[in-house]
């Protein structure tokens, strides 16, 4: 097989890079779940695994659309769609850290009833939105990139990038599952939560920009709030925007979003920072990974 | 409590109508192209205080996806297509952009003055 190799690096950065947030969440709910065996972790695993598949052929469908191979379907067309699987993504996210909380009361005891149906969409959802978001981006650039220069080399580049890409997405998610055998599930269940908290937060951002990209809300999209920033950090401070939700620019939807978000969660307290009665945790039995 | 909610609900939706539709200000509409990975022209110029809207053409090969980080605007633009990014009004400065497809070549800025 003949590689263009500059490029092959390349484009395995960027299917890593697009696949890494996927695989993390994806990860610390199949981490959760193996961490609590019970009949509803069989169905919580398999909610997350059919979140997966659900992420994977909807970024492949709508990224091989979107890359042109479709010309009807219009990038507005996706931006609105775009819209609203952001926003219902992060919802479904904060409704997880909920859900997770209260099942986390009962650890101790098997409950022998299922998964609760709307459990297991909220586990489909949220594992669905993170391969999504990024995946479909990450078609579309592979696909066009792979008929941009139609040589043998590009194409074989552009498949090769993408085993190797979801190739090291894995190896991390095995760290990770095996790793989270020596955190106890208190904190395992406090992390993946954090995570999916600002996974959550995030999104109402990246959602209320993406509409007013598409033109919507426009009157108020106005930045209220204006912090400058060292020239030498913008790099560090765009990543922290894109992890937190929180915006330098933040327009006033942008700040009642946000903080509505931080607010609400801190005073409902769902991973239960506060509370001085904390009962002794029992040791849970190794699972093999 | 209804009535109030019902009267609550009513003043929000028309506050959410009247922002949904179109803002009646001045447009300021720029026109950019993207063909091989580079972004004609590199250098866009607009006042600032008005309202901008930008048309992106891209002309190809492949698709690309505009990116402006400080202004959080990401667009995937396919092959032979044009695309509308609403950038709003903005105040003086530089804000750099670039294709993310194409990040080492498509680089460009937009000038407010």
């Amino acid at each position: 097989m003949i590689l263009d190799l500059s490029f092959l690096s390349k484009a395995t950065g960027i299917v890593f890079r697009e696949s890494f947030e996927a695989v993390l969440i994806y990860g610390i709910i199949v981490s959760y779940f193996r961490k609590n065996p019970s009949s509803e972790s069989t169905a919580g695993l398999r909610a997350a695994n059919f979140g997966l598949l659900l992420g994977i052929a909807a970024s492949l469908i709508l990224g091989v659309a979107l890359a042109g191979a479709i010309p009807a379907f219009s990038p507005d067309l996706f931006a609105q769609i775009e819209i609203l699987i952001v926003f219902g993504g992060s919802l479904m996210m904060l409704y997880m850290v909920f859900w997770m909380s209260e099942h986390s009361k009962h650890l101790k005891i098997d409950i022998e009833s299922g998964i609760r149906k709307d459990t297991s969409a909220s586990i489909i959802a949220s594992v669905f939105v993170a391969v999504f978001r990024e995946g479909v981006e990450a078609v579309v650039y592979l696909y066009s990139l792979a008929f941009e220069k139609s040589t043998l080399a590009r194409q074989s580049s552009v498949v090769m990038s993408l085993v190797l890409g979801v190739l090291f997405a894995f190896l991390v998610y095995q760290l990770m599952v095996r790793g989270s055998k020596y955190i106890s599930v208190r904190n395992v269940f406090r992390i993946s939560g954090l995570w999916l908290l600002f996974s959550s937060s995030s999104l109402l951002a990246t959602g209320l920009d993406k509409m007013y990209s598409a033109g919507y809300l426009e009157k108020l999209s106005q930045p209220l709030l204006s912090i400058s920033v060292f020239e030498s950090l913008a790099g560090f401070v765009s990543g922290v925007e894109s992890f937190t939700g929180f915006r330098t620019q933040a327009s006033l939807p942008h700040l009642i979003l946000f903080f509505g978000f931080w607010i609400f969660v801190i005073a409902k307290d769902p991973l239960k920072f506060r509370g001085s009665t904390k009962p002794p945790e029992k040791k849970q039995p190794k699972v093999p990974a | 409590m209804k009535k109030l909610l019902f009267l609550l609900t009513l003043s929000l939706s028309f506050t959410l109508f009247s922002l949904l539709s179109q803002a009646d200000e001045e447009t300021v509409q720029l026109k950019l192209s993207v063909q091989n990975g580079k972004f004609q022209p590199s250098e866009l110029k607009a006042p600032a205080g008005k309202r901008i809207e930008l048309l992106l053409e891209n002309k190809g090969p492949g698709a690309e996806e505009f990116e402006c980080k400080e202004l959080k605007r990401e667009k995937v633009v396919p092959e032979g297509q044009t695309v509308k990014i609403t950038l709003g009004t903005l105040k003086k400065g530089i804000y750099s952009f670039f294709g993310d497809y194409h990040a080492d070549t498509a680089k460009g800025k937009l000038v407010i003055e």
